[in-house]
C-alpha cells in the first residue's frame, strides 16, 4: 500500500498535517467457487488526494493512484504550491491560485509538460519557513536544486530497471501502476486544473462529487457507480433482482 | 382350481378397489398447476443467511500519522504552519479490502 512505503510516509509526516476520510463504502466483490475457494476484490476503489490551507480551502488535488516516487514528487509540488499562492499576501491567494490552474490546464491541453514549482531559496536556505516557491517551465527545473541537494527533475520517472521485480505478477502490477500514473498526470490532471480554476477557493466537500464523477468516473450519487448498464443490460433477472 | 379362482377373484377385487379410489380422488380435487417460483424467492433465504457474514478485517493504515479527521488536521495546521493533506477514498483506509 502507498502509505506503507517509508519514503511516502516520511514525506507526509514531515511536511503535512494529514487526514483521511471515506466518501462512501467501497463495493466488494466475492466470488465463491463452492469448493472452499473464495476470491474477494474491491471495485472502483478510486481515491483523491487534496492539499488544503489551514482554513480547509483546496489548493490542488491528485486524482487516482500513483507510483510512490511520482506521488512524493507531486506532494512536493503541493508543499511548494501552499507557499507560492501566499507569496503576495493572503488577499492575493484566490487570483494566484486561479492563474496557476489556468496556466497548467492550458499547458496540458497543448500536450506540453506542465510548469513546475521550485524552491528558489537555494540549498542552504531550504527550510520550510524559508521556502520561496517560484513557477518555472519544466525545461528549466533542472537549474534548481532540490531540498536534499540533488538536482530536481520536473517529474521523476519510474523505470523498470530501478525496481526489483521478482515475478510476472509484480511486473504486470508495475505496468498497470505506471499507466495509471501517466493517465493521472496528463488527462486527469488537466481536468482537475480546469475544474479548480473554475471553482475558485472551495472546501473539499464542495468539489468532491464533481471530481469523482467528472474525473474519476465514479458518480457517488449513482448506487451502482456507473456500472448499471454493464450489470443489467441483457440480464434476464434484472427486474426480479431490483424488486423489494 | 379353487386356489386359481381365489387368486383371480382377489385380483378383480383389488382392481375394482383401485378404480374406485382413483375415481373418488378425481371427483374431490382437480389437479392444480404449481405456481411459478421466482428466482428472488429462491435466493431470498440464502441472501438473508449470508447478509452480514462478511467481515472486513482491520489493518494498520500505513505508516502515516493520520489526524482523526479533517477539522483536527486544519486546527493543527494553524499552529504548525504546514498545509493539510486530505486523502479521500471509497471504503476505509484501515480495512483490509478498501
Amino acid at each position: 500500500m502507498l502509505f506503507s512505503n517509508e519514503s511516502v510516509a516520511n514525506f507526509i509526516n514531515t511536511y503535512f498535517e494529514p487526514a483521511w476520510e471515506m466518501v462512501r463504502q467501497v463495493p466488494i466483490f466475492r466470488l465463491d467457487f463452492g469448493n472452499n475457494n473464495v476470491i474477494t476484490r474491491t471495485l472502483h476503489g478510486n481515491i483523491a488526494t487534496y492539499v488544503c490551507t489551514s482554513s480547509g480551502e483546496v489548493l490542488d488535488a491528485l486524482p487516482g493512484i500513483y507510483a510512490p516516487t511520482a506521488y512524493v514528487d507531486s506532494l512536493n509540488q503541493f508543499r511548494l504550491l501552499s507557499n507560492y499562492v501566499d507569496r503576495e499576501g493572503k488577499e492575493k491567494r484566490p487570483q494566484r491560485l486561479k492563474d496557476y490552474h489556468q496556466k497548467q490546464a492550458e499547458t496540458l491541453r497543448k500536450n506540453e509538460a506542465p510548469f513546475v514549482l521550485v524552491n528558489s531559496a537555494g540549498i542552504s536556505k531550504a527550510a520550510i519557513e524559508r521556502t520561496v516557491a517560484v513557477l518555472v517551465a519544466a525545461k528549466d527545473a533542472h537549474l534548481y536544486p532540490s531540498m536534499d541537494g540533488r538536482v530536481l527533475h520536473a517529474k521523476a520517472t519510474l523505470t523498470k530497471d530501478k525496481l526489483q521485480l521478482d515475478s510476472q505478477e509484480e511486473l504486470e502490477n508495475w505496468k498497470l501502476l505506471s499507466e495509471d500514473t501517466r493517465l493521472n498526470e496528463t488527462i486527469r490532471r488537466r481536468q482537475i486544473h480546469a475544474l479548480l480554476a473554475d471553482a475558485g477557493l472551495v472546501q473539499p466537500d464542495q468539489i468532491k462529487k464533481r471530481i469523482y464523477k467528472e474525473v474519476l468516473h465514479a458518480d457517488l450519487d449513482d448506487p451502482y457507480l456507473g456500472l448499471g448498464n454493464m450489470l443489467f443490460t441483457n440480464y434476464p433477472f434484472a427486474k426480479e433482482d431490483k424488486a423489494p | 382350481m379353487i386356489r386359481s379362482v381365489f387368486t383371480f377373484g382377489a385380483g378383480i377385487l383389488l382392481l375394482a378397489g383401485t378404480l374406485a379410489a382413483t375415481s373418488s380422488l378425481a371427483e374431490d380435487k382437480p389437479i392444480e398447476k404449481p405456481a411459478y417460483i421466482t428466482k428472488s424467492t429462491i435466493e431470498k433465504p440464502a441472501k438473508a443467511l449470508l447478509a452480514g457474514t462478511f467481515v472486513n478485517p482491520k489493518v494498520a493504515p500505513g505508516k502515516v500519522r493520520w489526524h482523526t479527521d479533517f477539522s483536527i488536521a486544519c486546527e493543527t495546521s494553524k499552529k504548525s504552519g504546514k498545509p493539510v493533506l486530505l486523502f479521500q477514498m471509497m471504503g476505509k483506509l484501515d480495512d483490509q479490502f478498501c
